[in-house]
């Protein structure tokens, strides 16, 4: 198990920028099936095997009109679940608890999730961590369907939203059970986003709680963007952590970095198995993924997948 | 010990999406601590206990602060409540301060009694308007109030978002306590209160789109006693606005700005130097956030929540107040007034 070396990110398709509102709406208009086809025909010819998205509703939408092409089936899948905003527009203005709701009433898609849930929810309160399971399963059974099969998804992340959530209110618990469920039920990579790092590591630390079979998904660039509480803490974390794999996000800071610049950082630090990247534009592919070669070449740390 | 001597204890009100986003904040910005989290909804409650033993969870507000002895609480309960909440609050006598989620309450008649609770102490009060943290939002803000732009004559602004999409329920879609003015064009009016003050004139028209009970889109226009006139228009409708946008333009006989949640730019006016033209000033809020101790939501969910630590440990900032904020609903409230005898909707 491990990660590709270079991932191509969907925040395009799914209208996320981290710098920029006006540019993720200006990419929005972009995003059109033949647009996207080319997006994984070009990101595949320069070397890129990895596709890391969320399961919103944007990507629902789309999934459906490019999992049988053969440009997305080309790609090894890195879903991060869950995806809250679907949730979201199902629990109309009751928000948190709706949410929560609708995230509960999901579950009971699945023969097996229906009968985890049989309590309904006097179980889940009672029973957090099979509710986490029972959630793992739905989501997954989701991205299994959508994406057209389970056999190239290779790994699965936990949002940032999550993470961070579980970090700050002491629930590192929870954040080993997503990954030991994955690992253990899957046979998936197991993977948390955050963009707290040295809080993730010093809190697995703290607990007793092992890395070795986590991979994470975090910023990582020369600016410092985005990478708190500053880049020197995340450099340091990064030397101490020992993950299966570190996937460097926002590597080009929101776009404020030439992929030269950001490139030539990324090889200096040395943990670090991974870039996952954002672009929708063949040039922009091309030119971003190009400057990643060196990089794509290395033998890197361990937790890196070889196609 | 004094307040600024030690770590800030926090209590949150309300378990909703605003009330964790400032548990998890409050829970790691150094100098604050979370002591607990209250909410009346008992499954809700019931549920967060089986996955976050070690968080202490209430059911009211009087157990949140009898037990969890917080110096301030945030309010995130729907915005129909915010007022009793409020009040409830400030009878317990014991807090130092009180940060309530915008709207301080559904109307300016609520607001301004609230206000005039906590302008009787010395209770620190803040209302969420976080958009005033966003660097761009503050450069912009700076170079009005330096007069780089002259007398400022005329603006448009907008904020836009595609989150409303079908028909809803809850109370942000209630007429008494939502719609898009309360939802999103609330902090434009927020922010342009802060860099003109409050307006004298209003005339306003509103619209619907998916919503059967309040507006999903409304414009006002905006007349100061110094002669400068702008627009406004917010709405939550617009397919193209994910994520949303917020836009504010200002020209006055100096120069001009523009400025988003993205950056700020100053254009002055060349006419003076024909030779070499000044060129524009550019600020990008994503290389201005500087460090932060802790990443939850968005940057300015973060500063602003510090802003509030800072008040009550006597570091300064500065913070839309009570009062401050039941003038903005006063100007919401004549915008809604404005656009329901209009009878656009």
């Amino acid at each position: 198990m491990g990660v590709d070396r270079l991932l191509l990110g969907a925040n395009p398709i799914s209208g996320v920028d981290h710098a920029s509102n006006e540019s993720a709406r200006f990419r929005s208009e972009g995003v059109t099936v033949p647009n996207i086809l080319r997006m994984f025909r070009t990101a595949h010819e320069c070397g890129v095997r990895g596709f890391t998205y969320s399961l919103g509703p944007r990507m629902l939408r789309l999934l459906p009109k490019i999992s049988a092409s053969q440009e997305f089936r080309a790609f090894n899948l890195y879903p991060l679940i869950p995806n809250l905003n679907r949730f979201r527009s199902q629990a109309g203005g009751r928000y948190a608890a709706g949410v929560l709701e609708a995230m509960v009433g999901s579950l009971s898609w699945g023969g097996k999730t229906k009968a985890l849930l049989q309590g309904g929810w006097s179980y889940v309160t009672r029973n957090p961590r099979q509710a986490i399971r029972a959630a793992i399963d739905a989501e997954l059974a989701n991205v299994f369907e959508s994406s057209g099969g389970s056999e190239r998804v290779m790994g699965v992340f936990l949002p940032e939203f999550f993470t961070d959530a579980a970090l700050a209110l002491g629930l590192t618990s929870l954040l080993e059970e997503f990954v030991g469920y994955v690992r253990r039920r899957y046979s998936l990579t197991a993977g948390l986003q955050t963009r707290n790092f040295p809080l993730l590591v010093d809190s697995y630390a703290r607990e007793r709680y092992s890395l070795a079979e986590v991979s994470v998904m975090t910023p990582f660039n020369p600016l410092g963007f985005q990478m708190c509480p500053s880049r020197t803490e995340c450099e340091a974390a990064l030397e101490r952590a020992h993950c299966q794999s570190v996937v460097a996000v926002s590597v080009l800071a929101g776009g404020q970095l030439p992929a030269e610049q950001a490139a030539s950082y990324i090889r200096s630090q040395h943990g670090v198995s991974s870039v996952a990247i954002g672009a929708l534009r063949p040039a922009h592919i091309r030119e971003t993924f190009n400057a990643f070669q060196s990089f794509a070449t290395e033998p890197g740390p361990p937790g890196v997948s070889r196609p | 010990m004094n307040v600024s001597d030690r770590t800030i204890r926090i209590g949150i009100v309300g378990m909703g999406a605003m009330g964790l986003i400032h548990a998890v904040i409050f829970s790691q910005l150094p100098g604050s601590t979370l002591v607990g989290v209250a909410d009346t909804n008992k499954r809700l409650v019931s549920l967060a206990r089986g996955v976050a033993k070690k968080l202490p969870l209430f059911e009211t507000l009087d157990q949140l602060v009898d037990e969890g002895r917080p110096d301030a609480v945030v309010v995130c309960t729907p915005a129909d409540t915010h007022a009793s909440v409020v009040e409830a609050a400030h009878r317990k006598h014991v807090l130092k301060g009180i940060f309530v989620e915008k709207p301080l309450a559904n109307t300016h008649q609520d607001a301004s009694r609230i206000a005039g609770l906590a302008g009787s102490g010395s209770l620190v009060t803040l209302v969420g308007f976080q958009k005033r943290s966003i660097p761009s939002v503050v450069q912009a803000r700076r170079w009005i109030a330096d007069g780089l732009l002259g007398e400022p004559r005329f603006f448009r602004s907008h904020w836009l978002a595609g989150h409303v999409d079908r028909p809803a329920t809850g109370w942000k879609h209630d007429p008494s306590s939502g719609g898009a003015l309360l939802e999103f064009g609330i902090h434009l009016v927020d922010l342009l209160e802060w860099m003109f003050g409050p307006p004298k004139h209003v005339k306003a028209s509103a619209a619907r789109l998916h919503s059967e009970r309040v507006e999903d889109f409304a414009a006002a226009t905006l007349e100061y006693a110094s002669g400068l006139v702008g627009v406004i228009e917010t709405g939550w409708s617009a397919r193209n606005y994910n994520p949303s946008g917020l836009a504010i333009e200002v020209h006055g006989t100096k120069a001009s700005l523009t400025v988003s949640e993205d950056r700020a730019v100053l254009y002055p006016d060349s006419r003076a130097e024909r030779d070499s033209p000044a060129e524009p000033v550019v600020l990008n809020s994503a290389s201005a956030w500087g460090s932060l101790p802790f990443l939850f939501a968005n940057p300015e969910n973060v500063l602003f929540d510090r802003s509030f630590t800072d008040h009550l440990g006597g570091r300064g900032g500065s913070a839309p107040d009570f009062e401050f904020a039941a003038g903005v609903s006063l100007t919401v409230d004549r915008i809604r007034r404005a656009f329901e005898q209009s009878g656009g909707m």
